[in-house]
């Protein structure tokens, strides 16, 4: 398996599902990274879904990242797929970093048939079209 | 032929228009409940996403410089442990919905996010001198973060005077404001003509804030029905969080 970071840069504003039962803003910083690796402990579950990502480094350590979602309800309203996921899968993540050591903020996941994955608030879902952006980066 | 129309002239007009208004007014007057009836405030609410979260600058004084500085977001957010770290909290959030129902002494709000609720005593003759926080989850396990609530009716408002606060934060979202055990609050929620609900809120604080601080929230009528959240704390969360 690729390992470690395929590349990591300071984000252009992206427009990633803001919204949690804590503030995204103050939890995880502004960094994007992009990550390899196999997703284990998936958890559908509020106040916030989650998995971790195992991830081999070149000199044979393995990294455990642990990635947050939305909350459970909220991926639930917003029509997301729940088998878009699953344990034992090998995926590309694009996450922010977060201010704990290893945890990320779920971005863009590339499953293996090259699927994107994202998640967006039902809040976007609604009102997509009529020009309201709800994402807000200081949620 | 004669009509009745042509038969009646304008003096009888105007005298049976009269009546009609008398009639009218005297129901009005038997009915002083429909007059001034509660407004409808009941229903599943969401979040308005072109107006939520509107805070006001907080005014520190020392004291809630203090505590504002020495927050931790990484520690000292209640909402891993899925309790509320104030009243702010509850209305601010995004992706859950709100209900409100009425009844005659009491109008319970239940809050989607960590299964919140609350009940509020209409037109008491004040706070209990030893209140209990008015919020509850599921389990019946009282929040003492959200209070002690009582309210009233003034014209189409719901009013909401809260105090007994357990210390925490206004709101963890955005600029996570401190309140303290001084900590007075005012909800005044009212239905805009677009059967919109408005929800102001007027946060004292003496021992935080040298001014007022208020916060208004806007909420549409949900698309999603009214569910148990189930929060599972952080601390059950195998310790990752």
């Amino acid at each position: 398996m690729v390992s470690k970071y395929l590349w990591a840069a300071t984000v252009f504003a992206m427009p990633f599902a803001a919204r949690a039962h804590h503030s995204v803003a103050l939890n995880f910083s502004q960094d994007e990274i992009v990550l390899e690796g196999t997703i284990t402990n998936l958890r559908w579950i509020n106040p916030h879904a989650s998995f971790v990502l195992e991830v081999d480094n070149d000199d044979g350590t393995t990294d455990q990242w642990l990635v947050e979602m939305l909350a459970k309800i909220a991926l639930d309203r917003q029509g997301f797929n729940f088998d878009s996921l699953a344990e034992g899968m090998d995926i590309q993540l694009t996450g922010r970093v977060g201010y704990r050591d290893f945890t990320l903020r779920f971005g863009e996941a590339i499953t293996p048939d090259g699927t994107s994955v994202r998640e967006r608030s039902p809040l976007n879902q609604r009102f997509r079209g009529s020009g309201a952006e709800a994402d807000s980066e200081e949620q | 032929m004669n009509t009745r129309s042509e038969r009646v002239g304008p003096l009888e007009k105007t005298a049976g228009a009269l009546r009609l208004v008398a009639i009218v007014f005297f129901v009005l007057q038997m009915l002083p409940s429909a007059a001034t009836a509660q407004p409808d405030l009941e229903g599943i609410w969401g979040i308005d996403p072109e107006l939520f979260h509107q805070y006001s600058e907080p005014q520190f004084t020392a004291e809630g410089r203090r505590r504002h500085e020495a927050y931790d977001v990484l520690t000292d957010d209640p909402s891993y442990g899925c309790i509320p770290s104030g009243l702010g909290r509850a209305w601010d959030e995004p992706d859950t919905t709100a209900k409100i129902e009425q009844f005659d002494d009491r109008v319970v709000i239940s809050y989607e996010m960590f299964d919140l609720i609350r009940t509020i005593e209409l037109n008491q003759n004040g706070h209990p001198i030893d209140p209990a926080p008015s919020t509850v989850n599921l389990d019946g396990v009282p929040i003492p973060t959200m209070g002690h609530s009582i309210g009233w009716y003034e014209g189409d408002r719901l009013m909401i005077e809260t105090i007994a606060y357990a210390p925490g934060y206004i709101t963890t979202l955005r600029r996570y404001p401190p309140h303290s055990a001084a900590l007075r609050s005012l909800e005044r929620i009212h239905r805009d003509e677009a059967d919109r609900l408005i929800v102001e809120i007027t946060y004292v604080d003496p021992i935080i804030y040298t001014e007022p601080m208020t916060a208004t929230n806007r909420y549409y009528r949900s698309d999603f029905p009214f569910t148990v959240y189930g929060c599972v704390p952080s601390d059950d969360d195998g310790g990752q969080h």
